[in-house]
């Protein structure tokens, strides 16, 4: 939808709320092209759109209602609406333990839309899909291996609207808070294997920019991951230098990425940044030390490269250094805490953003390879399962490439692990922070990470899953 | 009126907020009746009109075979202010041996219409490469069905209040009688009413319906939780709480009593890394059985079509394999079941219009067949053929809304019980050194071929007796074909239970529930290890 039609079923859905109060709107659009592909063949391309429309109706301070359509026509919208104000008096107050039921109205100064529309990703149709596909495929099917994979293009629009309800007849959408954000979504990974069952290779990327997926080096980068991972010899479990691919890092790192922007968890005592005792309970670990000197995490909702596709939440106003050469320097405000008297009202939240950059440093993979005694290489991480909060304990599994490196050389390729390991430990160890920072394979939370080494990886058993 | 006998009513009419709860008529978006006519129930001829517009559109466009779901997904949150809705409509076309699908929200002809002419176009755009073959198996044709969950009370013609009040009475009732305990319930209710049409003639429709509920005392910390005869999520209505009030009240002593019970047990804070014959209890045996042999006997993973996401499997050569590969000891049979009334996945027809029939996949140990759709089953057809068995589908495609296209997804999974009458205690009664496991989740990797167990509650067993619960980051480590072939015994009728399960699958991801029925077993030398040791 546009921004005018988004404003116009704003002010269709104020225009038919009553009894005074708040309320806020969410209304998403979307418009995905898509291919799925197995065997070397296609095996589905769609075409799917979605609307979401969502109310939250809050008649009093803390008196709210809330209820969800996916159609656009005026009687299904009222009906969300009537639904949403006889659920708020139904229930009543919400119940305790909301330490701040109030949402102050966002302010939206000093807020720049990243522009993180493509036409090459809204341009791309169903046939030139298939004509990439086939193109991707084709060295896959004459290299005699076998291809699995999914391309994905998306517009999306999501409009969010804050406004008082004027309890008299005539609605007015004065002190409305209104935005209104459209952008484009492109995603292609595959997984080549070969037909033994011998070897797999992963390549995959994501970006609001289809211009800048290149789909047959992806193609390429998977069918050579793929050969050059056959038949893999089993080595030891145990601590390794690790030489992590940005993927790689990412499928760990963004456990910590989920946790930097909750700063109200952190001081009641959750996840890995609280640091609460019994005579302190609401110390964070904001101003210390969590990892390496030349780790830093940034977010900028400026960045093109980190836009959501479908953020729920209001955008962030300013850019937030999460973590500064290891010095956690920030952590996230839900807009809640902007009702609190001693923050500065411009704080900004950036809260609920999971995207993030994380700054390279400066040697190349390649180099860091070549800078390591012994040690694996390691293409992605999969399964990852969180065990722990307090510490980010993760589990999970290499996969799609792994191999040992000997003497600054790739030496051979080596069976899939399951690892134990926090990324707050990893990062306490890096050695070298590589370079580039790319985007990487992250749909929803776009991310942009280096390669990077570290020491010590832990890897607690071996898999025969190729 | 005594505590124990304190009824809804009654709290109904002593509650002071009783006067607030005079029920006012329960808002669904629906009944609210702001359409300018509400959607139209799913046995409308409107509906069938909608669905064989697009049909006839994709046919038209060119598809060899076009079929389609129409859905309308609610749920709400019983008592609770959170409600949605979800209208959609998606087309599946087949062109050359190629499939394009298509779906949107809107409910009109014309856009049904083009949607079916999308779904073909995409398909005929991608025909254009190699020649690819899909046989579909037959199916018979469903000239009009109509079938629903059947269930006694529809949760969405109830009254908000009505439901909020038998959950706060039930949570008021434990408070007051045992100010000790802390009781948690909660409930959400979800319907899905599906019209499937294709051009074979096929049309039916369905209203299905869940709920998923829990009940759970906390005293000091240990935790118990009330057994729903289908667990925590059923193919049910309302009834499925208001039939479980009774023996809810009835349990709370027994859950007070158990929780003080495990609260004497001695606790014992190491474990010494080894490997134990180990009794793990229904649900964790559940939770193996969906992530080891479930997935990997979906035909679809095995031949590599879910390679890029959720991975392959270790059965990754079907023909080879069924009928001779051992995947378990022989005790050992597993049969998919669509038809069991109360299970999750239970429905009439999969959304391709096969009505699903029960089929044996693990028999004494053997694997005997696989999971599959029309498309899929043809894939294995030679070996329905040397072994003389119609080639069919079993009945697995399954869409979580018209918005998505069908997958092949687990259907309900049942275990069958043993001989004799073992159950949980007895299996820990017949151990003379050992662990007992209870509610322990599972972890797996991407070909099914080794995994993890973690949480739940480990005990000690000496001499057929629990003697200590183990407290600390303890859980088992496995390679999946070991694990099911060193099963020394299993439980027998009375041990059965049923328990939800779960899956994602797909890209976009689609998740699904089933239910599993399982059942206690003995499971030989299980490594346990502390899982959060690092290397």
């Amino acid at each position: 939808l546009s921004k005018s039609e988004c404003q116009q079923l704003a002010k269709t859905i104020t225009g038919m709320a009553q009894g005074g109060g708040r309320l806020s709107l969410v209304i998403e659009s979307q418009w995905n092209g898509e291919l799925r592909w197995a065997r070397n063949r296609v095996s589905l391309a769609s075409d799917r759109r979605t609307f979401t429309a969502q109310l939250s109706r809050r008649l009093a301070q803390d008196i709210v209602g809330r209820a969800s359509v996916n159609q656009v026509d005026e009687p299904s919208l009222r009906a969300m609406v009537r639904a949403a104000e006889q659920m708020a008096r139904e229930t009543g107050p919400i119940a305790q333990g909301d330490p701040f039921p109030y949402e102050p109205p966002p302010h939206l100064d000093g807020y720049v839309t990243p522009n993180a529309w493509s036409n090459a990703t809204f341009g791309l149709d169903a046939e030139s899909r298939g004509k990439i596909v086939r193109a991707m495929v084709e060295p896959v099917d004459q290299a005699r291996m076998v291809a699995a994979g999914y391309l994905r293009v998306q517009g999306n629009a999501v409009a969010n609207f804050e406004s008082p309800v004027s309890s008299s007849a005539n609605a007015s959408v004065a002190h409305a808070a209104f935005i209104y954000r459209s952008s484009t979504a492109a995603q292609c990974s595959l997984t080549v294997r070969d037909p033994d069952g011998v070897g797999s290779g992963w390549a995959g990327l994501s970006s609001y920019d289809w211009a800048r997926i290149d789909p047959s080096a992806l193609g390429a980068r998977a069918l050579q991951k793929c050969l050059s991972s056959r038949n893999p010899v089993a080595i030891e479990p145990g601590r390794y230098t690790v030489v992590l691919e940005p993927q790689a890092v990412h499928d760990i790192v963004r456990f910590v990425a989920e946790w930097l922007p909750n700063r109200l968890g952190a001081e009641n005592g959750y996840g890995p940044f609280a640091a609460g005792t019994p005579e302190h309970p609401h110390e964070s670990l904001l101003g210390q030390k969590i990892a390496g000197d030349d780790v830093t995490i940034e977010y900028d909702p400026t960045d093109p490269d980190l836009v959501e596709a479908l953020p729920g939440t209001w955008p962030g106003a300013r850019p937030v250094t999460w973590v500064d050469h290891g010095i956690l320097r920030s952590l996230g405000y839900d807009r809640r805490f902007y009702a609190l008297p001693f923050l500065n009202q411009n704080l900004d939240s950036g809260g609920g953003r999971r995207a993030y950059r994380m700054a390279p440093g400066h040697a190349t993979l390649d180099e860091m390879v070549a800078d390591t005694r012994r040690g694996v290489l390691v293409t992605r991480f999969s399964n990852v399962t969180l065990l722990n909060p307090k510490v980010l304990l993760l589990t999970g599994l290499t996969r799609d490439g792994l191999w040992l490196i000997e003497k600054g050389k790739v030496s051979k390729p080596v069976k899939n692990f399951r690892f134990t390991e926090s990324p707050l430990f990893m990062l306490n160890n890096v050695e070298v922070v590589g370079a580039p920072s790319v985007p990487v394979f992250s749909p929803g939370a776009p991310a942009v990470v280096p390669p990077l080494k570290a020491r010590d990886f832990s890897f607690t058993s071996l898999t025969d899953a190729i | 009126v005594t505590l124990q006998n304190l009824t809804r009513r009654d709290f109904l009419e002593t509650s002071a907020r009783a006067a607030l709860l005079t029920a006012v008529p329960y808002p669904t978006l629906v009944r609210l009746g702001a359409h300018p006519e509400p959607p139209p129930p799913i046995e409308d001829v409107r509906i069938r009109a909608l669905a064989f517009a697009a049909v006839e559109a994709a046919r038209l466009a060119g598809a060899r075979y076009a079929d389609v779901r129409v859905t309308r997904s609610i749920s709400m949150v019983a008592g609770s202010f959170w409600e949605s809705e979800e209208l959609a409509l998606g087309v599946r076309a087949l062109v050359d041996g190629y499939w394009g699908f298509a779906s949107s929200p809107f409910w009109t002809m014309d856009e049904a219409a083009r949607l079916g002419r999308e779904a073909a176009g995409e398909a005929t755009t991608n025909a254009l490469g190699k020649p690819r073959e899909v046989e579909l198996a037959p199916t018979s044709r469903i000239a009009d069905g109509h079938w629903e969950t059947p269930i006694a009370t529809d949760p969405f013609t109830l009254s908000r209040s009505e439901m909020r009040d038998y959950l706060d009475s039930l949570s008021l009732f434990v408070q007051l009688a045992y100010p000790q305990a802390s009781p948690l319930l909660n409930c959400i209710c979800t319907r899905q009413e599906k019209a499937f049409a294709s051009n074979d003639g096929t049309y039916c429709t369905q209203r299905l319906s869940w709920i998923s509920t829990s009940f759970s005392i906390t005293v000091g910390n240990q935790q118990a939780s009330f057994t729903f005869p289908f667990g925590n999520t059923a193919g049910a209505g309302w009834e499925y709480i208001r039939n479980a009030e009774r023996a809810i009240r009835a349990a709370v002593p027994e859950l007070v009593e158990y929780c003080v019970a495990e609260s004497k047990i001695p606790i014992k804070s190491t474990l010494d890394p080894n490997r134990y014959d180990v009794v793990l209890d229904a649900s964790t045996v559940a939770g193996l059985l969906t992530p080891t042999l479930g997935l990997a006997t979906e035909l679809d993973r095995a031949l590599g079509f879910e390679a890029n996401e959720g991975g392959t499997s270790y059965l990754n050569r079907p023909l080879d394999m069924l009928g001779h590969e051992g995947v378990a000891a022989p005790l050992l049979t597993v049969t998919a079941d669509r038809s069991q009334p109360g299970a999750i996945a239970t429905v009439k027809w999969d959304d391709e219009g096969v009505e699903p029939e029960a089929c044996t996949i693990v028999k004494n140990g053997v694997l005997h067949d696989f999971l599959t759709t029309r498309e899929s089953a043809a894939w294995i057809k030679t070996y329905y053929a040397t072994t003389g068995r119609p080639l069919r589908s079993q009945g697995c495609a399954t869409a979580n809304s018209g918005l998505n296209p069908p997958l092949l997804r687990l259907p309900n999974l049942m275990i069958a019980p043993g001989a004799g009458d073992q159950t949980f205690e007895t299996l820990v009664a017949g151990l003379d050194k050992g662990l007992a496991i209870k509610g322990m989740s599972t972890q797996t990797d991407f070909q099914q071929r080794t995994g993890v167990g973690l949480g739940g509650t480990i005990y000690k067993v000496q001499n057929g007796k629990i003697v200590a619960r183990i407290q600390g980051p303890y859980g088992f480590l496995f390679r999946v074909p070991e694990l099911w072939k060193n099963l020394g015994a299993i439980g027998g009728v009375s041990s059965g239970q049923w328990i939800p399960g779960q899956s994602g699958k797909g890209m976009p991801s689609q998740y699904a529930q089933h239910s599993v029925h399982a059942i206690p077993v003995l499971a030989r030398q299980l490594t346990m290890v502390d899982v959060s040791r690092r290397g």
